[in-house]
């Protein structure tokens, strides 16, 4: 399957949410062809996964412009597209998404992006339609935890990091459901 | 210039600004401590070659009302007016930063005005349980990682971010950094010709790795995060220093508080690098090795720097500091640690060669 993750953030950015997708789309190209579109020039090279980046350093709109423009051509190709909530990936998918034939699930993880919408009623009228074109809404419930850290003067997180694994796997299994 | 025309001409200065600015601390408030332990030892060297951007004196005093310690600043030069002002904005701004998840606690600015030509500032003094490397290792890596991960936290990636944080903090890309590692390189080699293979083959490591170093750049970073530039009170890290901070490599910033810890805590410089392996990319762990050898460039360059203004014991101690920390530079890009016996050689020359003022001024520093 071809799968598109869509996302405002991505490592080297270093917010929770940027994290969870680098892990998402590494752990779905053990078993798909997955492919992330991301703001910023240079985002993090990850072991089978395809990036393309749209550079952040230009004025919103430009950047958002330029981002549709990537979605439009990219989702052609996929059978899936994965977008992380976030009004930069909103826009864009709310614009492209008549034209998609791909299943598109609305991933909304970002939490911060969450209370933004809420606070602001334009955004959370955005936030309101991109959940409208989109065929599954994945709850920020239902994300894993971020991943325990090792540190050098503390046993390792071994309970932690099992708890980690299964959350993922249980989270992957849900997703998997979403994508047929 | 020798040492004593260097050290004489300090020593006048320093005294100078304390004459001078002594009737105006007591008009509002404030008495000078009879021993300034910052003004002291190699501080004449340090000062003369690190003050391109302009003269000030760091004295210690206390609020005549409330008995309370506090830290002066005062300048009477331009640059140096121009400096603490930059820190003022530099401590404004960050409160401001809507794209920065977490800053650092300053302590308080208790006076802030010009006496003619002098600027004067007064800023509450942290008393420290104790010294940061006196603390049980573990705690220091606590303290530290904490520190960076709120650095991490402001990274200014979007046109917005960058027309917010232009006017008031350096930006640094891999192009900055390697014009500046050229001309470290350069001081180095009229000082030793032998060193020249081993900052070729770091020049031809950073020019290969330039993007790695732009990848992970744009974030805040503090240039000179040591422990003479923070205390902790109460479980709390207060930034003493804003001048140091730019937007750049995320870890510049590791990269001088590992470097001076290979010198000062080995077990806390292995500990920092093994939490990278085992928590960060490998992207970012190159990224850390290159901003380590940046910074390592940068204090052997400095130390060549000095030798000119140095005689006697203090030019001998700084020769010996520049091929310490070339041997460090080889270990990091070796990926070695450095060896104990070279490590222990160091310190057993450093000691014997400090003069007592230094001594005096190295107490209670970090």
């Amino acid at each position: 399957m071809n799968i598109l993750i869509c996302t405002p953030l991505y490592p080297p950015d270093v917010e929770n949410t940027a994290q969870y997708v680098q892990e998402l789309a590494r752990r779905l190209a053990g078993a798909h062809s997955v492919a992330v579109l991301t703001y910023g020039a240079l985002p993090e090279p990850t072991e089978g996964v395809v990036l393309y980046g749209v550079k952040k350093e230009q004025s919103a709109l430009v950047r958002i412009w330029r981002y549709t423009g990537k979605l439009f051509a990219l989702q052609k190709n996929a059978d899936v597209v994965v977008a992380i909530n976030g009004a930069s990936v909103e826009l864009p998918l709310v614009l492209t998404a008549p034209f998609a034939r791909a299943r598109i699930i609305l991933n909304d993880v970002d939490e911060r992006a969450l209370a933004v919408h809420r606070k602001n009623a334009l955004l959370g009228a955005l936030h309101a339609l991109a959940r409208a074109r989109a065929r599954v809404v994945c709850a920020l419930s239902e994300t894993p935890p971020a991943k325990p850290e090792i540190l050098p003067f503390s046993p390792p997180p071994v309970a932690e990091q099992a708890q980690y694994e299964a959350s993922w796997k249980a989270h992957l299994e849900h997703l998997e459901t979403l994508f047929i | 210039m020798n040492t004593n025309d260097t050290k004489a001409r300090w020593n006048d200065y320093v005294q100078s600004e304390i004459d001078a600015v002594q009737p105006l601390l007591e008009t509002a408030g404030y008495t000078l401590d009879d021993e300034q332990p910052h003004v002291m030892g190699e501080r004449y060297v340090i000062r003369a070659v690190t003050t391109a951007s302009g003269d000030k004196v760091v004295l210690l005093g206390t609020d005549s009302a409330t008995g309370e310690r506090v830290v002066i600043k005062v300048s009477a030069d331009e640059e140096g007016k121009k400096e603490l002002e930059h820190e003022r904005r530099s401590k404004e701004l960050l409160l401001k930063l809507h794209f920065a998840y977490d800053v650092f606690v300053t302590p308080r600015e208790l006076f802030f005005r010009q006496f003619g030509k002098r600027l004067v500032a007064v800023y509450e003094y942290i008393e420290q349980e104790k010294q940061f490397v006196d603390r049980p290792t573990s705690e220091q890596f606590t303290y530290a990682l904490c520190a960076f991960k709120a650095q991490e936290g402001a990274h200014a990636t979007t046109h917005r971010h960058t027309k917010l944080i232009r006017n008031v903090f350096e930006t640094r890309n891999a192009s900055g950094y390697l014009a500046e590692y050229k001309q470290f390189k350069e001081t180095i080699v009229t000082f030793d010709l032998q060193a020249e293979p081993l900052l070729e083959e770091v020049y031809a490591l950073l020019l290969d790795k330039r993007e790695i170093i732009d990848r992970y750049g744009s974030f805040l970073t503090h240039t000179d995060f040591v422990p003479h530039n923070f205390r902790i009170k109460d479980g709390v890290i207060y930034l003493l220093d804003y001048s140091s901070l730019r937007f750049g490599n995320k870890y510049e910033g590791w990269a001088r508080f590992m470097n001076f810890m290979t010198l000062y805590n080995p077990e806390l410089e292995q500990a920092l690098t093994q939490y990278v392996a085992d928590n960060r990319s490998s992207g970012e762990q190159c990224s850390l090795k290159l901003m380590r050898l940046y910074r390592l460039s940068e204090i052997v360059a400095f130390y060549v720097g000095t030798l000119e203004k140095a005689s006697g014991s203090l030019k001998d101690l700084n020769t010996a500091r520049v091929y310490f920390w070339l041997d460090v530079l080889r270990a990091v890009l070796d990926d070695t640690p450095l060896s104990d016996k070279v490590r222990e050689r160091y310190i057993e020359l450093r000691d014997s060669l400090r003069s007592e003022d230094e001594k005096k001024r190295q107490q209670g520093l970090h």
